[in-house]
């Protein structure tokens, strides 16, 4: 297997202060909590980070609350990962940061929104599982099973499957909303994409699709399937999910524009 | 639910005593949802993760709506799909079979193609005669993550 994400298809440049960067994370990770060094090398690596943190912050920037706030949620997020962080974990710092950050931004809004038509308990449920999540990968150093979750939770295996699916109602009511289309104005698809776009095409590749694709819900991940592995039009991608084909081509070219600018945030 | 049975895998390899699950549905997509439940409670009962459930739900689903077509999403349906499901050490390994009528495979080096073996390990996809077979493996992660 290729190295993390963090570490390929960046320009050299970009590279060298991701590998200072991480250099860096490893360093503090080994540092007595009364450190002198500690504050300023802290600071500096989450400097590092943070237009990582913006880059997912700005996929729920389309539920109406300001991007400076949902920036600032994505920050706690990446605070909470860089001071947790453990090399120890085997895992990349992007893998282990993405939930954690995405978890942040998630419990914001969950107190407030809520999809009429799922049950109650399915939504505490399914409102717990995030933290829940997040509390056991701390303790035990690696993401919980689904079945630890459901012990640790006090419920069933079907249960947190069920809570899942709510989980996917819950986003699929943000289609409703119009969506932001930060520099997509009067660009299509096409120009995103494929032939018009082969920066695009020929930099993205199965692993660092990885972490990005894990920064997408269940619907993104499905509405990109549906387009690009089916081939399915757009008016029929709306019709099987029963919004407007508008609606569809508005949240392509954001999820598009959102997995280029993670392939390479600086080109967006 | 489960038995023992002799799987045969993609490369043409046997495994003895391999736990395994069959499924088998009206090619219909009212259909696919069965299949998306049994994947989650298998995935739950091998120790896999929320996300890694998800994801593989999500290939399988996706792959199985795909061997089903562009047949009139009311009509009845025609014909069947089969999912087999081995149950390795940390490993779900999916058969998806379908028939091959009117079903069109993805280019291999397409974005969408990308994106669906980005959710699993591996997929492999086999025109035979007039059904098409789609193995997908999904490995369990936790240990090194």
């Amino acid at each position: 297997m290729p190295g993390p994400p963090e570490e390929t298809n960046l320009r050299p440049d970009r590279g060298r202060r991701r590998a200072a960067a991480l250099a860096g994370l490893r360093r503090l990770a080994g540092l007595a909590p009364d450190d002198p060094e500690r504050a300023a090398l802290r600071e500096h690596v989450i400097g590092e980070y943070m237009s990582y943190a913006r880059y997912l912050a700005g996929r729920f920037q389309h539920r109406g609350e300001t991007s400076e706030d949902l920036d600032q949620v994505a920050y706690l997020g990446l605070v909470k990962a860089v001071d947790n962080y453990d090399p120890a974990y085997r895992t990349s710092f992007l893998t282990y940061a993405t939930p954690m950050i995405v978890g942040e931004i998630k419990r914001h809004f969950r107190d407030t929104t809520w999809d009429v038509h799922v049950p109650r308990r399915l939504q505490e449920l399914s409102a717990a599982l995030r933290p829940a999540e997040e509390l056991l990968n701390q303790k035990l150093g690696r993401d919980p099973t689904l079945t630890e979750l459901a012990a640790h939770l006090g419920a069933t295996p079907e249960e947190v499957i069920d809570a899942l699916e709510a989980a996917a109602v819950y986003s699929a009511a943000s289609l409703d909303v119009p969506v932001a289309q930060p520099d997509g104005e009067g660009v299509t698809l096409g120009e995103l994409l494929g032939a018009d776009d082969p920066g695009f095409t020929m930099v993205v590749d199965r692993e660092s699709l990885k972490p990005l694709l894990a920064a997408l819900s269940e619907r993104e991940k499905r509405i990109l399937l549906m387009r690009f592995f089916r081939g399915m039009s757009q008016a029929e991608i709306g019709a099987e999910l029963g919004v407007s084909q508008m609606q569809i081509s508005r949240l392509l070219t954001q999820i598009i524009t959102r997995l280029r600018a993670g392939v390479d945030p600086e080109a967006g | 639910m489960a038995h023992k049975a002799q799987t045969l895998f993609a490369d043409g390899t046997a495994l003895d005593g391999i736990e395994s699950v069959l499924i088998r549905v009206p090619a219909h997509r009212d259909y696919i949802v069965v299949v998306r439940s049994a994947l989650a409670q298998l995935g739950a009962r091998l120790g896999y993760t929320v996300a890694e459930i998800i994801d593989l739900r999500l290939a399988v689903g996706e792959t199985c709506n795909l061997l089903i077509g562009s047949g009139p999403p009311d009509g009845p349906p025609s014909g069947f799909l089969e999912c087999r499901v081995g149950l390795g050490a940390g490993t779900l390994q999916v058969t998806v079979l379908g028939s091959a009528v009117g079903v069109r495979q993805p280019d291999r080096d397409g974005f969408g193609w990308k994106v669906l073996t980005a959710l699993v390990d591996t997929m492999t996809w086999v025109r035979d005669g007039a059904m098409v077979r789609v193995d997908l493996v999904k490995r369990h992660r936790t240990q090194l993550c």
